[in-house]
Protein backbone atom coordinates (compact mmCIF):
# COMPACT_ATOMS: atom_id res chain seq x y z
CA UNK A 1 0.00 0.00 0.00
CA UNK A 2 3.05 2.14 -0.97
CA UNK A 3 0.23 4.32 -3.14
CA UNK A 4 -1.38 5.55 0.17
CA UNK A 5 1.67 5.60 2.36
CA UNK A 6 2.84 8.63 0.02
CA UNK A 7 -0.84 10.58 -0.65
CA UNK A 8 -0.20 10.51 3.78
CA UNK A 9 3.24 11.71 3.12
CA UNK A 10 1.78 14.83 0.89
CA UNK A 11 -0.74 15.40 3.65
CA UNK A 12 2.20 15.01 6.65
CA UNK A 13 4.40 17.68 4.77
CA UNK A 14 2.37 20.01 2.96
CA UNK A 15 4.43 22.72 2.73
CA UNK A 16 5.27 21.97 -1.16
CA UNK A 17 1.55 21.70 -2.40
CA UNK A 18 0.27 25.01 -0.26
CA UNK A 19 3.45 27.18 -1.55
CA UNK A 20 2.65 26.36 -5.08
CA UNK A 21 -1.26 26.66 -4.80
CA UNK A 22 -1.25 30.31 -3.38
CA UNK A 23 1.86 31.11 -5.41
CA UNK A 24 -0.23 29.94 -8.58
CA UNK A 25 -3.39 31.81 -7.60
CA UNK A 26 -0.96 35.09 -7.32
CA UNK A 27 0.40 34.60 -10.30
CA UNK A 28 -2.96 33.30 -12.42
CA UNK A 29 -4.19 36.82 -11.65
CA UNK A 30 -1.04 39.24 -11.04
CA UNK A 31 -1.75 42.80 -12.12
CA UNK A 32 -5.70 42.04 -11.79
CA UNK A 33 -7.90 44.45 -9.47
CA UNK A 34 -10.66 41.70 -8.32
CA UNK A 35 -7.78 38.71 -8.27
CA UNK A 36 -9.47 35.14 -8.08
CA UNK A 37 -13.16 37.06 -7.62
CA UNK A 38 -12.73 37.60 -12.00
CA UNK A 39 -13.69 33.74 -11.69
CA UNK A 40 -16.81 34.53 -9.43
CA UNK A 41 -17.60 37.32 -12.40
CA UNK A 42 -17.39 35.27 -14.70
CA UNK A 43 -19.75 32.51 -13.03
CA UNK A 44 -22.30 35.23 -12.33
CA UNK A 45 -22.13 36.45 -15.90
CA UNK A 46 -23.60 32.92 -16.71
CA UNK A 47 -25.89 32.68 -13.93
CA UNK A 48 -27.54 36.08 -14.77
CA UNK A 49 -27.39 35.43 -18.88
CA UNK A 50 -29.68 31.69 -17.85
CA UNK A 51 -31.57 33.13 -14.69
CA UNK A 52 -32.70 35.97 -17.28
CA UNK A 53 -33.49 33.17 -20.41
CA UNK A 54 -35.46 31.32 -17.27
CA UNK A 55 -37.53 34.86 -16.22
CA UNK A 56 -38.13 35.45 -20.13
CA UNK A 57 -39.17 32.16 -21.56
CA UNK A 58 -40.31 30.23 -18.61
CA UNK A 59 -42.64 30.23 -15.64
CA UNK A 60 -41.13 32.73 -13.32
CA UNK A 61 -42.89 31.74 -9.81
CA UNK A 62 -39.86 29.67 -8.81
CA UNK A 63 -37.42 32.55 -10.08
CA UNK A 64 -35.56 33.31 -6.61
CA UNK A 65 -34.87 29.45 -5.87
CA UNK A 66 -34.22 28.44 -9.35
CA UNK A 67 -31.08 31.17 -9.71
CA UNK A 68 -29.92 30.02 -6.11
CA UNK A 69 -30.19 26.30 -7.72
CA UNK A 70 -28.68 27.31 -10.85
CA UNK A 71 -25.57 29.33 -8.39
CA UNK A 72 -24.91 26.17 -6.35
CA UNK A 73 -24.65 24.00 -9.40
CA UNK A 74 -22.95 26.60 -12.01
CA UNK A 75 -20.26 27.31 -8.96
CA UNK A 76 -19.35 23.59 -8.15
CA UNK A 77 -19.34 22.59 -12.16
CA UNK A 78 -16.58 24.80 -12.41
CA UNK A 79 -14.35 24.15 -9.82
CA UNK A 80 -15.20 20.42 -10.68
CA UNK A 81 -14.16 21.13 -14.18
CA UNK A 82 -11.40 23.73 -13.90
CA UNK A 83 -9.94 21.02 -11.33
CA UNK A 84 -9.93 18.01 -13.82
CA UNK A 85 -9.19 20.07 -16.69
CA UNK A 86 -5.84 21.72 -15.38
CA UNK A 87 -5.11 17.93 -14.28
CA UNK A 88 -4.16 16.88 -17.94
CA UNK A 89 -1.68 19.43 -18.36
CA UNK A 90 0.02 18.99 -14.62
CA UNK A 91 3.11 17.30 -15.20
CA UNK A 92 4.08 19.04 -18.70
CA UNK A 93 3.97 22.20 -16.60
CA UNK A 94 6.58 20.60 -14.20
CA UNK A 95 8.86 19.28 -16.23
CA UNK A 96 11.58 21.54 -15.30
CA UNK A 97 11.29 20.52 -11.43
CA UNK A 98 11.13 17.23 -12.01
CA UNK A 99 14.05 16.58 -14.53
CA UNK A 100 16.17 18.00 -11.78
CA UNK A 101 15.28 16.58 -8.67
CA UNK A 102 12.61 13.54 -7.87
CA UNK A 103 9.65 14.98 -6.38
CA UNK A 104 6.30 12.93 -5.70
CA UNK A 105 4.15 13.82 -7.98
CA UNK A 106 1.29 13.07 -5.71
CA UNK A 107 2.19 16.68 -4.28
CA UNK A 108 0.98 18.41 -7.58
CA UNK A 109 -2.35 16.26 -7.22
CA UNK A 110 -2.92 18.01 -3.43
CA UNK A 111 -1.81 21.08 -5.51
CA UNK A 112 -4.42 21.48 -8.55
CA UNK A 113 -7.54 20.25 -6.30
CA UNK A 114 -6.60 22.83 -3.63
CA UNK A 115 -6.07 26.02 -5.71
CA UNK A 116 -9.03 25.14 -7.62
CA UNK A 117 -10.51 24.81 -3.74
CA UNK A 118 -9.75 28.30 -2.73
CA UNK A 119 -10.94 29.78 -6.24
CA UNK A 120 -14.33 27.96 -5.46
CA UNK A 121 -14.48 29.23 -2.07
CA UNK A 122 -14.23 32.81 -3.55
CA UNK A 123 -17.99 32.15 -4.49
CA UNK A 124 -19.16 30.94 -1.00
CA UNK A 125 -20.24 34.20 -0.14
CA UNK A 126 -22.68 34.58 -3.33
CA UNK A 127 -24.08 31.40 -2.35
CA UNK A 128 -24.62 32.43 1.01
CA UNK A 129 -26.32 35.74 0.12
CA UNK A 130 -28.54 33.54 -2.56
CA UNK A 131 -29.36 31.26 0.26
CA UNK A 132 -30.62 33.94 2.49
CA UNK A 133 -32.57 35.72 -0.55
CA UNK A 134 -33.98 32.34 -1.58
CA UNK A 135 -37.19 29.98 0.10
CA UNK A 136 -34.83 27.49 1.26
CA UNK A 137 -33.88 27.80 5.58
CA UNK A 138 -30.68 26.79 7.26
CA UNK A 139 -31.16 23.49 8.52
CA UNK A 140 -28.83 20.99 10.56
CA UNK A 141 -28.93 18.65 7.26
CA UNK A 142 -27.09 21.66 5.01
CA UNK A 143 -24.13 20.33 7.03
CA UNK A 144 -24.18 17.14 5.29
CA UNK A 145 -22.79 19.13 2.38
CA UNK A 146 -19.38 19.33 3.70
CA UNK A 147 -19.99 15.24 3.79
CA UNK A 148 -20.64 15.27 0.12
CA UNK A 149 -17.79 18.00 -0.57
CA UNK A 150 -15.51 15.64 1.24
CA UNK A 151 -16.67 12.56 -0.88
CA UNK A 152 -16.45 14.86 -4.04
CA UNK A 153 -12.74 16.24 -2.87
CA UNK A 154 -11.77 12.11 -2.27
CA UNK A 155 -13.39 11.14 -5.66
CA UNK A 156 -11.59 14.41 -7.45
CA UNK A 157 -7.77 13.44 -5.98
CA UNK A 158 -8.29 9.71 -7.07
CA UNK A 159 -9.40 10.59 -10.41
CA UNK A 160 -6.99 13.26 -10.59
CA UNK A 161 -4.05 11.08 -9.97
CA UNK A 162 -5.23 9.04 -13.01
CA UNK A 163 -5.93 11.37 -15.37
CA UNK A 164 -2.41 13.32 -14.46
CA UNK A 165 -0.40 10.23 -15.24
CA UNK A 166 -2.29 8.67 -17.88
CA UNK A 167 -2.42 12.42 -20.05
CA UNK A 168 1.41 12.59 -19.67
CA UNK A 169 1.97 8.68 -21.32
CA UNK A 170 -0.96 9.12 -23.38
CA UNK A 171 -1.32 12.61 -25.06
CA UNK A 172 -4.62 12.16 -26.73
CA UNK A 173 -5.88 12.10 -22.68
CA UNK A 174 -6.21 15.54 -22.26
CA UNK A 175 -8.03 15.97 -25.50
CA UNK A 176 -10.49 12.94 -24.33
CA UNK A 177 -10.80 14.52 -21.30
CA UNK A 178 -11.45 18.04 -22.12
CA UNK A 179 -14.67 16.69 -24.42
CA UNK A 180 -15.71 14.81 -21.71
CA UNK A 181 -16.25 17.18 -19.58
CA UNK A 182 -17.89 19.50 -21.97
CA UNK A 183 -20.16 17.05 -22.61
CA UNK A 184 -20.85 16.08 -19.01
CA UNK A 185 -21.95 20.18 -18.53
CA UNK A 186 -24.96 19.23 -20.69
CA UNK A 187 -25.30 15.87 -19.60
CA UNK A 188 -25.91 16.97 -16.15
CA UNK A 189 -28.35 18.47 -14.02
CA UNK A 190 -26.33 21.69 -14.34
CA UNK A 191 -28.70 24.02 -16.32
CA UNK A 192 -31.54 21.84 -15.92
CA UNK A 193 -33.60 19.87 -13.49
CA UNK A 194 -34.21 16.29 -13.05
CA UNK A 195 -37.94 16.23 -12.98
CA UNK A 196 -38.20 17.78 -16.48
CA UNK A 197 -36.82 14.65 -17.84
CA UNK A 198 -38.38 11.17 -18.09
CA UNK A 199 -37.89 8.71 -15.74
CA UNK A 200 -35.70 6.28 -18.35
CA UNK A 201 -33.42 9.58 -18.44
CA UNK A 202 -33.50 10.27 -14.67
CA UNK A 203 -32.71 6.34 -14.33
CA UNK A 204 -29.46 6.95 -16.96
CA UNK A 205 -28.58 9.86 -14.63
CA UNK A 206 -27.60 7.36 -12.05
CA UNK A 207 -24.52 6.27 -14.13
CA UNK A 208 -23.42 9.68 -14.34
CA UNK A 209 -20.88 10.25 -11.79
CA UNK A 210 -20.76 13.78 -11.92
CA UNK A 211 -24.82 13.77 -11.04
CA UNK A 212 -23.55 12.03 -8.20
CA UNK A 213 -20.61 14.88 -6.85
CA UNK A 214 -23.59 17.92 -7.35
CA UNK A 215 -26.07 16.06 -5.58
CA UNK A 216 -23.91 15.36 -2.80
CA UNK A 217 -23.40 19.25 -2.30
CA UNK A 218 -26.27 21.01 -3.73
CA UNK A 219 -29.24 18.42 -2.27
CA UNK A 220 -28.93 19.31 1.42
CA UNK A 221 -27.80 22.89 0.57
CA UNK A 222 -31.27 23.15 -1.00
CA UNK A 223 -33.02 21.19 2.07
CA UNK A 224 -33.48 18.38 -0.35
CA UNK A 225 -31.95 16.04 2.09
CA UNK A 226 -33.61 12.40 1.29
CA UNK A 227 -32.54 8.85 -0.03
CA UNK A 228 -31.16 9.92 -3.24
CA UNK A 229 -28.32 11.40 -1.21
CA UNK A 230 -27.65 8.34 -0.04
CA UNK A 231 -27.97 6.49 -2.47
CA UNK A 232 -25.35 9.03 -4.19
CA UNK A 233 -23.22 8.74 -1.04
CA UNK A 234 -22.63 5.20 -1.87
CA UNK A 235 -22.27 5.60 -5.42
CA UNK A 236 -19.03 7.91 -4.59
CA UNK A 237 -17.88 5.12 -2.38
CA UNK A 238 -17.69 2.49 -4.21
CA UNK A 239 -16.03 4.74 -7.83
CA UNK A 240 -13.62 6.27 -4.65
CA UNK A 241 -12.91 1.81 -4.09
CA UNK A 242 -12.91 1.23 -7.63
CA UNK A 243 -10.60 3.78 -8.81
CA UNK A 244 -8.53 3.33 -6.03
CA UNK A 245 -7.68 -0.23 -7.14
CA UNK A 246 -7.00 0.97 -10.64
CA UNK A 247 -4.52 3.88 -9.08
CA UNK A 248 -2.49 1.12 -7.16
CA UNK A 249 -1.93 -0.49 -10.62
CA UNK A 250 -0.86 2.88 -11.92
CA UNK A 251 0.88 3.69 -8.88
CA UNK A 252 3.15 0.09 -9.53
CA UNK A 253 3.89 0.05 -12.42
CA UNK A 254 3.76 4.00 -14.64
CA UNK A 255 4.11 6.63 -11.71
CA UNK A 256 8.27 6.52 -11.55
CA UNK A 257 8.49 5.73 -15.79
CA UNK A 258 6.06 8.91 -16.14
CA UNK A 259 9.15 11.07 -16.00
CA UNK A 260 10.39 9.64 -19.22
CA UNK A 261 7.63 10.50 -21.48
CA UNK A 262 7.42 14.44 -20.52
CA UNK B 1 27.81 4.61 -1.20
CA UNK B 2 26.38 4.11 -4.57
CA UNK B 3 26.29 0.59 -6.35
CA UNK B 4 24.65 0.01 -9.69
CA UNK B 5 24.43 -3.00 -11.39
CA UNK B 6 23.38 -4.06 -14.64
CA UNK B 7 22.14 -0.89 -14.74
CA UNK B 8 20.25 -0.09 -18.00
CA UNK B 9 17.70 2.99 -18.84
CA UNK B 10 15.98 3.28 -21.87
CA UNK B 11 13.68 6.14 -23.67
CA UNK B 12 10.52 5.36 -24.83
CA UNK B 13 10.00 6.88 -28.14
CA UNK B 14 6.07 8.06 -29.07
CA UNK B 15 4.49 5.15 -31.27
CA UNK B 16 3.16 7.76 -33.63
CA UNK B 17 4.99 7.82 -37.07
CA UNK B 18 6.73 5.12 -35.72
CA UNK B 19 8.85 4.36 -39.19
CA UNK B 20 9.57 7.72 -40.00
CA UNK B 21 10.57 8.89 -36.29
CA UNK B 22 12.40 5.82 -36.54
CA UNK B 23 14.53 6.75 -39.56
CA UNK B 24 14.92 10.21 -38.22
CA UNK B 25 15.89 9.41 -34.92
CA UNK B 26 18.81 6.08 -36.19
CA UNK B 27 20.23 9.07 -38.40
CA UNK B 28 21.29 10.72 -35.17
CA UNK B 29 21.58 8.55 -32.61
CA UNK B 30 22.99 5.63 -34.93
CA UNK B 31 23.04 2.13 -33.22
CA UNK B 32 21.52 3.52 -29.84
CA UNK B 33 18.19 3.66 -31.64
CA UNK B 34 15.71 0.08 -31.22
CA UNK B 35 12.15 -0.03 -32.61
CA UNK B 36 10.08 2.15 -29.80
CA UNK B 37 13.22 3.08 -27.32
CA UNK B 38 16.42 4.53 -27.28
CA UNK B 39 19.10 3.29 -24.95
CA UNK B 40 20.42 5.42 -23.00
CA UNK B 41 22.77 3.40 -20.70
CA UNK B 42 23.40 -0.20 -21.16
CA UNK B 43 24.61 -2.59 -18.42
CA UNK B 44 26.14 -0.58 -16.42
CA UNK B 45 27.73 -1.22 -13.68
CA UNK B 46 30.30 0.93 -10.99
CA UNK B 47 30.48 1.26 -7.32
CA UNK B 48 31.34 4.98 -5.73
CA UNK B 49 32.72 4.97 -2.59
CA UNK B 50 33.89 7.94 -0.38
CA UNK B 51 35.19 10.57 -3.40
CA UNK B 52 35.10 12.70 -6.39
CA UNK B 53 34.16 11.15 -9.48
CA UNK B 54 34.04 13.12 -12.86
CA UNK B 55 31.82 11.63 -15.64
CA UNK B 56 32.80 12.20 -19.29
CA UNK B 57 32.44 11.64 -22.70
CA UNK B 58 30.58 13.58 -25.45
CA UNK B 59 26.79 14.91 -25.98
CA UNK B 60 24.15 11.97 -25.44
CA UNK B 61 26.88 9.09 -24.36
CA UNK B 62 24.74 9.08 -21.11
CA UNK B 63 26.53 11.13 -18.84
CA UNK B 64 23.81 13.06 -17.30
CA UNK B 65 20.85 9.85 -17.94
CA UNK B 66 23.30 8.43 -14.99
CA UNK B 67 23.06 11.35 -12.69
CA UNK B 68 19.64 11.46 -13.23
CA UNK B 69 19.12 7.29 -12.34
CA UNK B 70 21.80 8.06 -8.85
CA UNK B 71 18.87 11.51 -8.04
CA UNK B 72 15.96 9.11 -8.52
CA UNK B 73 14.28 11.22 -11.02
CA UNK B 74 14.43 8.16 -13.24
CA UNK B 75 13.91 4.91 -12.33
CA UNK B 76 16.40 2.47 -14.18
CA UNK B 77 14.69 -0.44 -17.13
CA UNK B 78 16.62 -3.08 -15.68
CA UNK B 79 19.38 -3.66 -13.06
CA UNK B 80 19.59 -2.53 -9.23
CA UNK B 81 20.40 1.21 -8.10
CA UNK B 82 21.38 0.94 -4.40
CA UNK B 83 21.76 4.50 -2.62
CA UNK B 84 22.69 5.36 1.26
CA UNK B 85 22.78 8.83 1.96
CA UNK B 86 21.07 12.44 1.01
CA UNK B 87 21.25 14.16 -2.35
CA UNK B 88 21.79 17.38 -3.75
CA UNK B 89 22.29 18.06 -7.02
CA UNK B 90 22.70 20.66 -9.85
CA UNK B 91 21.18 18.74 -12.55
CA UNK B 92 19.16 20.13 -15.28
CA UNK B 93 19.92 23.57 -17.38
CA UNK B 94 16.63 25.38 -15.80
CA UNK B 95 17.77 23.96 -12.18
CA UNK B 96 14.26 22.99 -11.48
CA UNK B 97 12.87 27.07 -11.33
CA UNK B 98 9.92 28.51 -11.64
CA UNK B 99 10.32 31.45 -14.09
CA UNK B 100 7.39 33.02 -13.16
CA UNK B 101 8.45 32.79 -9.11
CA UNK B 102 11.24 35.73 -7.86
CA UNK B 103 14.46 34.75 -7.25
CA UNK B 104 13.97 34.47 -3.42
CA UNK B 105 10.66 32.85 -3.84
CA UNK B 106 12.85 30.33 -5.82
CA UNK B 107 15.11 29.22 -3.19
CA UNK B 108 12.09 29.42 -0.61
CA UNK B 109 10.66 26.58 -3.07
CA UNK B 110 14.00 24.70 -3.39
CA UNK B 111 14.26 24.66 0.29
CA UNK B 112 10.67 23.52 0.44
CA UNK B 113 11.14 20.39 -1.98
CA UNK B 114 14.45 19.38 0.32
CA UNK B 115 12.47 19.28 3.56
CA UNK B 116 13.95 21.85 5.50
CA UNK B 117 11.52 23.04 7.95
CA UNK B 118 10.13 26.47 8.06
CA UNK B 119 12.11 27.73 10.56
CA UNK B 120 15.30 26.86 9.43
CA UNK B 121 14.41 27.96 6.34
CA UNK B 122 13.90 31.53 6.59
CA UNK B 123 17.80 31.96 8.25
CA UNK B 124 18.73 30.24 5.30
CA UNK B 125 17.17 32.26 2.83
CA UNK B 126 19.02 35.45 4.67
CA UNK B 127 22.75 33.77 4.01
CA UNK B 128 21.98 32.38 0.06
CA UNK B 129 20.49 36.23 -0.45
CA UNK B 130 23.46 37.88 0.06
CA UNK B 131 25.92 34.73 -1.11
CA UNK B 132 24.29 35.39 -4.64
CA UNK B 133 25.03 39.22 -4.48
CA UNK B 134 21.88 39.42 -6.48
CA UNK B 135 21.07 42.24 -5.29
CA UNK B 136 17.48 44.00 -5.91
CA UNK B 137 16.95 41.14 -9.11
CA UNK B 138 16.32 38.64 -6.20
CA UNK B 139 13.04 40.73 -6.12
CA UNK B 140 12.03 39.94 -9.66
CA UNK B 141 10.86 37.07 -11.71
CA UNK B 142 13.77 34.78 -12.51
CA UNK B 143 12.30 34.58 -15.92
CA UNK B 144 14.37 38.11 -16.24
CA UNK B 145 17.46 36.33 -15.40
CA UNK B 146 20.54 35.67 -17.50
CA UNK B 147 21.60 31.81 -17.19
CA UNK B 148 24.63 33.27 -15.31
CA UNK B 149 22.17 34.76 -12.29
CA UNK B 150 20.23 31.49 -12.69
CA UNK B 151 23.52 29.64 -12.12
CA UNK B 152 24.43 31.83 -9.05
CA UNK B 153 20.58 30.99 -7.47
CA UNK B 154 20.95 27.86 -8.58
CA UNK B 155 24.37 27.26 -7.18
CA UNK B 156 24.23 29.05 -3.85
CA UNK B 157 20.83 27.22 -2.96
CA UNK B 158 22.45 23.64 -3.71
CA UNK B 159 25.70 25.14 -1.60
CA UNK B 160 23.28 25.37 1.48
CA UNK B 161 21.67 22.19 1.71
CA UNK B 162 23.77 19.94 3.34
CA UNK B 163 23.94 16.05 1.70
CA UNK B 164 25.94 13.22 1.33
CA UNK B 165 25.88 13.08 -2.41
CA UNK B 166 26.35 16.16 -4.70
CA UNK B 167 25.64 15.75 -7.88
CA UNK B 168 26.77 18.34 -10.44
CA UNK B 169 26.54 18.70 -14.76
CA UNK B 170 28.49 21.11 -16.30
CA UNK B 171 28.25 23.40 -13.06
CA UNK B 172 30.68 25.82 -14.13
CA UNK B 173 30.06 26.20 -18.07
CA UNK B 174 27.76 29.09 -17.70
CA UNK B 175 29.34 31.41 -14.41
CA UNK B 176 31.46 34.18 -15.54
CA UNK B 177 35.66 34.22 -15.01
CA UNK B 178 35.14 36.47 -11.46
CA UNK B 179 32.25 34.05 -10.48
CA UNK B 180 34.23 30.74 -11.66
CA UNK B 181 37.12 31.63 -8.96
CA UNK B 182 34.41 32.47 -6.63
CA UNK B 183 32.26 29.21 -7.14
CA UNK B 184 36.15 26.67 -7.27
CA UNK B 185 37.14 27.67 -3.51
CA UNK B 186 33.63 27.50 -2.37
CA UNK B 187 32.94 23.81 -4.42
CA UNK B 188 35.87 22.42 -2.83
CA UNK B 189 34.88 23.27 0.25
CA UNK B 190 31.48 22.01 -0.19
CA UNK B 191 32.69 18.06 -1.97
CA UNK B 192 34.65 17.94 0.78
CA UNK B 193 31.23 18.15 3.40
CA UNK B 194 30.03 15.38 0.82
CA UNK B 195 30.85 12.02 0.92
CA UNK B 196 30.50 11.10 -2.82
CA UNK B 197 30.68 13.95 -5.40
CA UNK B 198 29.76 13.16 -9.04
CA UNK B 199 30.84 15.82 -12.03
CA UNK B 200 29.84 15.31 -15.55
CA UNK B 201 31.42 17.37 -17.44
CA UNK B 202 32.98 18.50 -21.43
CA UNK B 203 36.24 19.90 -19.40
CA UNK B 204 38.82 16.97 -19.07
CA UNK B 205 41.52 19.40 -17.97
CA UNK B 206 39.50 20.27 -14.91
CA UNK B 207 37.77 17.34 -13.89
CA UNK B 208 41.44 15.90 -13.94
CA UNK B 209 42.08 18.44 -11.03
CA UNK B 210 39.57 17.03 -8.71
CA UNK B 211 38.46 14.17 -9.36
CA UNK B 212 39.65 10.79 -7.57
CA UNK B 213 38.19 8.75 -10.44
CA UNK B 214 37.21 9.62 -14.05
CA UNK B 215 34.40 7.42 -16.06
CA UNK B 216 34.51 7.82 -19.45
CA UNK B 217 31.06 6.84 -21.71
CA UNK B 218 30.37 6.96 -25.13
CA UNK B 219 26.91 5.51 -26.67
CA UNK B 220 25.42 4.54 -23.08
CA UNK B 221 28.51 2.30 -22.23
CA UNK B 222 31.42 2.64 -20.22
CA UNK B 223 34.06 3.06 -22.36
CA UNK B 224 36.98 3.32 -19.85
CA UNK B 225 37.83 4.45 -16.30
CA UNK B 226 40.86 6.26 -15.30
Amino acid sequence: MNYLKEFFKCFSYPDIWIFYSHKNIILKYKDTILGPFWNVINSIFLISVLSLSYFLFLDPDNFKNFVYRLSISVFFWLFISASLNSFTSLLEDKKDLLNEKKVDVKNFVCENIYTNFLIFLHSIPIILILLFVSDFKFQLSLLFALLGLLMVLINLTLIGYFIMIMSAIYKDVKKIVENLVYAFFFATPIIWSESIVSENIQKILYFNPFYHFIVLFRDPLMNNFNERFYVSFFICLLLIVTIFFINLRINKRLENKTILYL
Amino acid sequence: MIILENVCLNYPISNKNLSIRKNIVSGIFGSNVKNDYIEALKEINLKFENGVYGLSGSNGSGKTSLLKLVAGIYPPSSGKIEVSGSISSMIDINFGFNPELTGVENIEFRLIVEGIKKHQRESMIEKIKHETELGEYLYLPIKTYSTGMRFRLAFFTSLYIESDILLLDEWIGVADQKLRDKVDKLIFERIAKSKVTLIASHNLERMQKICNKIVFFEKGEILKIT
